[in-house]
């Protein structure tokens, strides 16, 4: 091979890859999907390299944690053999037993106190990223469970089914910030609505109440029956802390739910109470 | 091995070719586009929201609301970028607020300022709002705003003064709101927040700045007394046309004013109105009688907004001026006969009573047309005039200086001298209170210096102005326009006349304590074949104060085509038994 010849292929290259481009570049401008294809390519034709290099890093990372995690364990190790030997094992079991119980009978209590057909329900999941939003309860469609059906404890108001799966349904809590429940002040049938907040998490806000109204630290929140969603009268919290805003025309307070959010094991969803707007069919069992 | 080189040089190829697309897509979203891109991120990222801020109260002197603030709830939509859950929202939204989705979809695509929420409805009710807060998790990008609309709590009181405010920019636009506005109107709020990708509002506002709600007026007005004046005048015009004894007894004013400070205490128009619903028209057919004319069923103010004779009420101007100058003296008696001609003008007094030799006192007391006649010819019009001056109730002088309300929305006196060829006979017109014309509130003005001896004091509604936190912004003390040295001997024959005037009247006769008043009974032009109202009756006038001895109030009490001026002060011995506690 001459050198001469090596030159000219040299430059015979140079003007195919640029000419290469410049169709390629003209041809995928308009239209993302093209260029979307050759990203596919190239994932395809980098994905062996890709693969190889996390490894690596997974590697020395998984290598790292690992030396961090001998510590741990050794610690838990300790900390569960201290355990053990406090429990054996059935002791736990009984006691878990007894508090369900309790628990049950509370509910069942609160059943017999209110008119509402109840249907009780085990909490099955409750995503941590989640957790002031909703969790997942282990009745659905099934057991004739619908969207916007309350949802209660002995306690109080917990929120109201969202979504419905065949045995499975979601449930908004009440301090969710997407959550809106129209309520009432006790002592002053004053209404407004009450939402969820993020700060302080786990509170909720009573808000839109009339500029006038008389609202004081300690009094009662209960769920209205204005839109036809809640029956009338189900406890949801009291006022913590009134809020005196000379700008807004609507009056709010900071309002402690009745129910321990943090602990929610077994509720009950109130499957005959008929909204006006629904179908009187809807609140069977 | 050829071919092994070949495939290098093609790898190599393929790589070139991927870095160079790379790199100019990279180029592409960096730079060309960049500015876009940034754009719809902040777009996701921010939204910006209006916090209007309230309009300030107007409170009575007894601290009762007369305009406040109600609000009224806005919905509205949040940028979407998702497609899905955009449409989902829409069809939601739709259903509740009863509208078609189109509808909407509509108002999104005119929408321009994307940082924004673009508004979908106004003014919807309470229970809608209600609903759509249950149901907000199924609207991530629904924000409900709440747009601040002026309320009047009581409704009908002094429905007038205080005027009106636009719904749509919220600026006053008639009365104390209009005059008042730079203190009413606010400062409105303006926050960015910032939203994660389901339209929630993450963390504080990244820049903010609050509402600051307006100013607060303060008046000088008491409600209690306020309603008692319009009740009164409202039932005793109501009697009236009833029991037949004047057809057209429809309309009125009242004025009450502190003496001693120009406050004015009452301001009465009637018929008034729901002030909520000053130009609803379905509002007036349903709540205002059919059979009234459409003459009275004008906005119009009827104490600083209208001017009509006064007549006799005026004869204190005439007397003062006679002794003053000295043309006649308090002893000095006149014939009244009943009817007689003077400057060529045919005068007579009421019903043609013969009152026989009278001086000023008995003059006032009976109310004689010829002996005040006679006092105005020695004056001449022009010393009238002065006198009219003096009281400030000249043309110049707008409604005695009250300026709380702008002067563009106010009249002023007629002065019969414009535009005519005066002659003698006009002089003794005008004696007794003919052919000018003045306003209510003139003669609340006028009534005051009579019984204060001669301050002119500003007449004033509003007192005080505070802000939002109570804090004093403004205070307005009385104010004396005017000091007039009437000599303490003159006032007091004019005092006495009225004294003895309001003591020959039924309505005054068993107070626990003297009063000073003058009915007047004014006629209006019933010359002229054309003018419609020449059948009506004459306007109703009684102006007084009391107690005679030491006065708290000023009253002025006016009733349209309601006939002679005694029928006035029925409303008057009501406004003196609420004002005093009195038992009837």
């Amino acid at each position: 091979m001459s050198n001469r010849h090596k030159a000219r292929k040299k430059i015979l290259s140079a003007i195919v890859v640029v000419l290469l481009l410049s169709i390629i570049m003209s041809w995928s401008t308009n239209n993302p999907q093209r260029i979307l294809f050759l990203e596919h390519l190239a994932a395809e034709a980098l994905r062996p390299f890709q693969q190889a290099a996390s490894a690596v890093t997974n590697f020395l990372a998984d290598s790292w944690q690992f030396f961090g995690d001998v510590r741990n364990v050794y610690n838990d190790n300790q900390e569960l053999r201290a355990e053990l030997d406090k429990y054996s094992g059935t002791d736990l079991r009984i006691l878990e037993i007894q508090q369900e119980n309790l628990r049950l009978r509370n509910l069942l209590k609160f059943q017999e106190a209110v008119d509402h057909q109840v249907l009780p329900a085990q909490v099955i999941g409750r995503n941590p990223s989640n957790w002031f939003h909703t969790l997942t309860i282990d009745k659905g469609v099934k057991h004739g469970i619908k969207v916007d059906m309350p949802v209660v404890t002995n306690q109080g108001l917990v929120g109201k089914v969202v979504e419905v799966e065949p045995s499975h349904s979601k449930v908004q809590l009440l301090i969710s910030s997407s959550s809106g429940i129209s309520a009432i002040v006790q002592r002053t049938r004053d209404n407004g609505v009450l939402i969820g907040l993020s700060n302080p998490i786990g509170y909720t806000r009573i808000t839109r109440l009339n500029q006038y109204a008389d609202i004081q630290d300690g009094d009662v929140i209960i769920s209205s029956p204005l839109t036809g969603i809640y029956p009338k009268g189900i406890a949801i919290g009291r006022v913590v802390e009134v809020y005196d805003d000379p700008v807004s025309l609507e009056r709010s307070a900071l309002v402690r739910p009745e129910v321990d959010f943090e602990r929610l094991e077994e509720v009950l969803i109130i499957i005959n109470y008929n909204s006006p707007v629904d179908d009187p069919s809807s609140g069977g069992n | 091995m050829n071919s092994t080189l070949w495939r290098i040089r093609l790898l190599k190829i393929v790589c070139v070719l991927i870095l160079a697309v790379l790199i100019f897509n990279l180029f592409k979203i960096q730079i060309i586009e960049g500015e876009e891109w940034a754009n719809v991120a902040d777009n996701n990222r921010f939204r910006h929201l209006v916090e209007l801020a309230p309009r300030g109260r107007i409170y009575s002197a007894n601290g009762v609301e007369l305009a406040s603030s109600v609000p009224t709830y806005v919905v509205a939509l949040a940028d979407e970028q998702n497609k899905d859950r955009r449409e989902q929202t829409i069809i939601q939204l739709a259903g509740f607020l009863d509208i078609e989705p189109n509808a909407i979809e509509e108002k999104l695509s005119k929408h321009r300022r994307k940082f924004e929420p673009a508004i979908i409805a106004t003014d919807v009710d309470f229970e809608t709002v209600l609903q759509l807060e249950e149901n907000r998790h199924l609207m991530p990008s629904l924000v409900i705003q709440v747009d601040p609309q002026r309320y009047y709590p009581e409704k009908d009181l002094l429905a007038h003064p205080l005027g009106r405010v636009n719904k749509i920019d919220r600026r006053g636009v008639e009365g104390l709101e209009r005059s008042w506005d730079e203190y009413l109107q606010g400062i409105d709020g303006f926050s960015v927040v910032q939203v994660n990708v389901d339209n929630r509002q993450v963390g504080d506002p990244v820049n903010s700045t609050s509402a600051i709600p307006g100013d607060n007026l303060h008046l000088t007005i008491d409600t209690r007394l306020q309603q008692a004046a319009q009740e009164s005048l409202r039932r005793v015009l109501q009697r009236l046309r009833d029991e037949g004894k004047a057809n057209h007894a429809w309309a009125g004013a009242v004025l009450i004013m502190d003496p001693n400070t120009g406050k004015i205490l009452a301001q009465v128009t009637e018929p008034s109105f729901d002030n909520n619903h000053r130009y609803d028209k379905i509002w007036w057919a349903e709540n205002i009688p059919e059979e009234m004319p459409d003459w009275a069923k004008k906005l119009t103010d009827r104490t600083y907004q209208y001017r009509r004779t006064v007549g006799s009420t005026f004869k204190m101007v005439t007397g003062l001026a006679g002794l003053e100058t000295g043309v006649i003296t308090a002893r000095e008696k006149i014939y009244a006969g009943g009817r007689t001609r003077i400057n060529n003008q045919h005068v007579n007094d009421y019903g043609y009573a013969v009152h026989g030799n009278v001086d000023m006192r008995r003059a006032l007391a009976v109310s004689s047309n010829i002996y005040f006649a006679t006092v105005g010819s020695r004056l001449g019009s022009e010393k009238i005039y002065e006198y009219i001056e003096k009281f400030g109730m000249s043309r110049a002088q707008k409604n005695a200086g009250f300026d709380d309300i702008s002067l563009d929305e106010q009249v002023s006196s007629l002065d019969y001298r414009l535009g005519r060829t005066w002659v003698g006979g006009h002089t003794v017109q005008i004696s007794y209170g003919q052919l000018n014309e003045f306003t209510a509130m003139q003669m609340g003005n006028y009534v005051s210096m009579l019984a204060n001896g001669g301050t002119h004091y500003k007449p004033y509604l509003v007192e005080k102005v505070t802000d939002y936190q109570g804090e004093t912004v403004d205070f307005f003390e009385p104010q004396i326009l005017d000091q007039q040295d009437f000599s303490p001997e003159s006032l007091k024959v004019i005092r006495e006349g009225m004294q003895q005037s309001a003591a020959s009247s039924k309505f005054l006769k068993d107070l626990p304590f003297a009063v000073a008043g003058k009915t007047g009974s004014a006629e209006h032009d019933r010359s002229n074949r054309k003018n419609k109202d020449r059948w009506r009756d004459t306007h109703s006038w009684w102006v007084g104060y009391a107690p005679y001895d030491d006065p708290e109030i000023a009253i002025v009490v006016f009733m349209e085509y309601a006939g002679a001026g005694s029928r006035s002060i029925e409303v008057a011995r009501d406004i003196i038994d609420f004002y005093f506690d009195l038992e009837k």
